[in-house]
């Protein structure tokens, strides 16, 4: 029996086996072709380092060394501006919070102004963390607040609240971010590692503040506006489709100095500083003004606090 | 509009000129090398790319919490530039004495010539039954005044126009204007010197860096103290949007 199958099979062409090897083969070949079809999207941009790097949390003093030459390096090569990152760590003992006087500012925006300098945005998009709404006078409704007022400052029945990133404790932001991109640090700032980002802007629709922005393009910044001081998690420049965020410029107040939005502040609106020291102008507020965060019922414990004058 | 002290802002320029973006977006649609580079050599690049992901992460997922703190030391090599800090402690700024009056005339130069108060009121007579800039019929013409109920003799001193006179009595320096002015805004005062009133730059902690503060007259004239209203500065655009996808997609 076993002969005569075995003289058969020549005759038979192509065997069941061969085809299915032939099929299995093709099917492979298929499916990874498919798997590394993404790779023929792989642009100029985007170098073999960068692809490779490790999330921020896992990389070495010696890889984020080397990560922070390399991103210094491309900077000179695309803007041509020399500039030192360095990775400001949060110091131990501080929890940041942040409070405006409502009653005093006058809607000047010198504050978005700043921002936008300070943090390397692109500059024909006049991108920047800080939106200030001009709202009606008794009302807190966010919906009926105008960022494109066109007029003298303040006008008598409005008043204005600028609004940026809340640091919130529970960030619906970290939350639904599915590659750990974003995370709360000990100080309370809310930080994105920019290339671990996949620009998936998940956290830009959580966020109820409209506080987070997205890199649609390269940022364009002349070489001599590129603000030389930069962070890793703050100010450097962030690639094409990454997430970003107002970080309370950690460049400067991880280093004791107050954020670019204060500074600017012409009426001394804002107030800064660390919660946990009783001395502190913040916490003087915090004790003294009657202060309220925004959206408060969604229970994302916001750091950021707003007050009015008596 | 009086102009706002000379404050460092920020630590560059003005902007100049703003550049186009379109640019960017060319580079980013020609440039793929998916192209250039065969299949065979993306295969192995992911694989060898996939394996070294591997072999990197493995060891290092361990511990977050102490990988912190060993990172600690890396932290910013040097603090921000020396010449960037301000001299520690709080530093008020202040008149640098009694202010110099207009005299609407220029010198030879050019310049106007500005004289002290003293120059004329050391031999005028005060008029203590004087009640605003308008009753006069020389100098201080068009000085804008618009100061609750005040005179002039409610701030200014008869004895010595050189300074100041609080509601006591008392004689009281220039440079000491914030004296003054607290007598009758003792919110305002409160909240200034608890720090959530008036602009300042420098240090939020004070062990690693000074700070700057604003006088009261710095933004509000004791004539017409009312903030003046400005135009607001940089207007938003719209937001940047979505590139259009590269023609040469592949299609899945």
């Amino acid at each position: 029996m076993s002969d005569t199958n075995s003289d058969s099979t020549p005759d038979q062409g192509t065997s069941r086996r061969t085809a299915m090897k032939a099929m299995g083969l093709t099917l492979g070949a298929a499916a990874f072709a498919k798997a590394i079809a993404p790779l023929t999207q792989w642009t100029a941009d985007l170098s073999l380092d960068e692809f490779l790097q490790k999330h921020y949390k896992e990389l070495s003093n010696d890889e984020l060394a080397n990560v922070i030459e390399r991103l210094e390096a491309e900077t000179k090569e695309e803007y041509g501006a020399e500039v030192e990152i360095n990775d400001y760590r949060p110091e131990p003992g501080v929890q940041f919070g942040y409070a405006l006087n409502l009653s005093i500012c006058i809607g000047c925006r010198k504050c978005a102004e700043a921002c936008h300098k300070e943090n390397n945005h692109d500059r024909a998009s006049q991108e920047s963390y800080i939106r200030v709404l001009e709202m009606d006078k008794g009302s807190t409704n966010l919906e009926n607040g105008n960022a494109n007022y066109k007029h003298p400052v303040p006008k008598s029945d409005k008043y204005y609240m600028p609004v940026q990133c809340q640091q919130c404790d529970y960030p619906p932001c970290v939350d639904v971010c599915p590659v750990e991109a974003t995370w709360k640090e000990n100080d309370g700032i809310v930080v994105v590692d920019y290339n671990w980002c996949i620009g998936c802007r998940y956290c830009e629709a959580a966020c109820p503040y409209h506080a987070r922005r997205f890199n649609w393009t390269k940022p364009q910044v002349p070489k001599d506006q590129i603000n030389p001081n930069q962070g890793y998690l703050s100010n450097r420049i962030r690639p094409q489709g990454a997430m970003e965020k107002c970080t309370f410029c950690l460049h400067r107040t991880r280093q004791g100095q107050m954020p670019a939005c204060l500074e600017a502040c012409p009426t001394g609106a804002r107030v800064f500083g660390n919660l946990l020291d009783p001395n502190s102008t913040i916490r003087w507020v915090l004790e003294n003004k009657r202060v309220f965060v925004l959206k408060e019922d969604l229970g994302t414990k916001p750091r950021f606090y707003y007050f009015f004058d008596e | 509009m009086r102009s706002l002290p000379p404050y460092r802002i920020s630590g560059f320029d003005e902007q100049k000129t703003l550049t186009e973006t379109g640019d960017t977006l060319k580079r980013w649609r020609q440039n793929t090398i998916g192209r250039r580079i065969g299949w065979l050599g993306l295969g192995l690049l992911l694989i060898g790319g996939l394996f070294t992901l591997v072999i990197w992460s493995g060891p290092n997922r361990a511990a977050p919490s102490e990988k912190n703190s060993s990172r600690a030391g890396h932290g910013p090599s040097e603090p921000i530039q020396t010449s960037d800090r301000l001299p520690k402690g709080v530093n008020i700024r202040q008149p640098d004495g009694p202010p110099r009056v207009a005299t609407g005339k220029t010198n030879s130069l050019g310049e106007p010539v500005t004289v002290q108060c003293a120059t004329c009121h050391a031999t005028t007579e005060s008029n203590h039954d004087l009640q605003g800039v308008k009753e006069l019929d020389e100098f201080h013409q068009g000085l804008e005044y618009q100061h609750g109920a005040l005179h002039c003799l409610s701030c200014h001193n008869p004895e010595d126009y050189n300074t100041l006179r609080l509601a006591n009595g008392r004689s009281l320096p220039f440079s000491k204007v914030k004296t003054l002015c607290a007598q009758c805004h003792g919110t305002q005062a409160r909240d200034y010197r608890n720090g959530s009133h008036g602009g300042m730059v420098g240090a939020w902690d004070l062990s690693q860096g000074g700070r700057y503060r604003n006088n009261c007259i710095d933004c509000h004239d004791p004539h017409h103290p009312e903030y003046p209203k400005l135009m607001p500065v940089f207007e938003p655009k719209p937001p940047r949007t979505a590139p259009s996808q590269p023609a040469n997609k592949e299609k899945h």
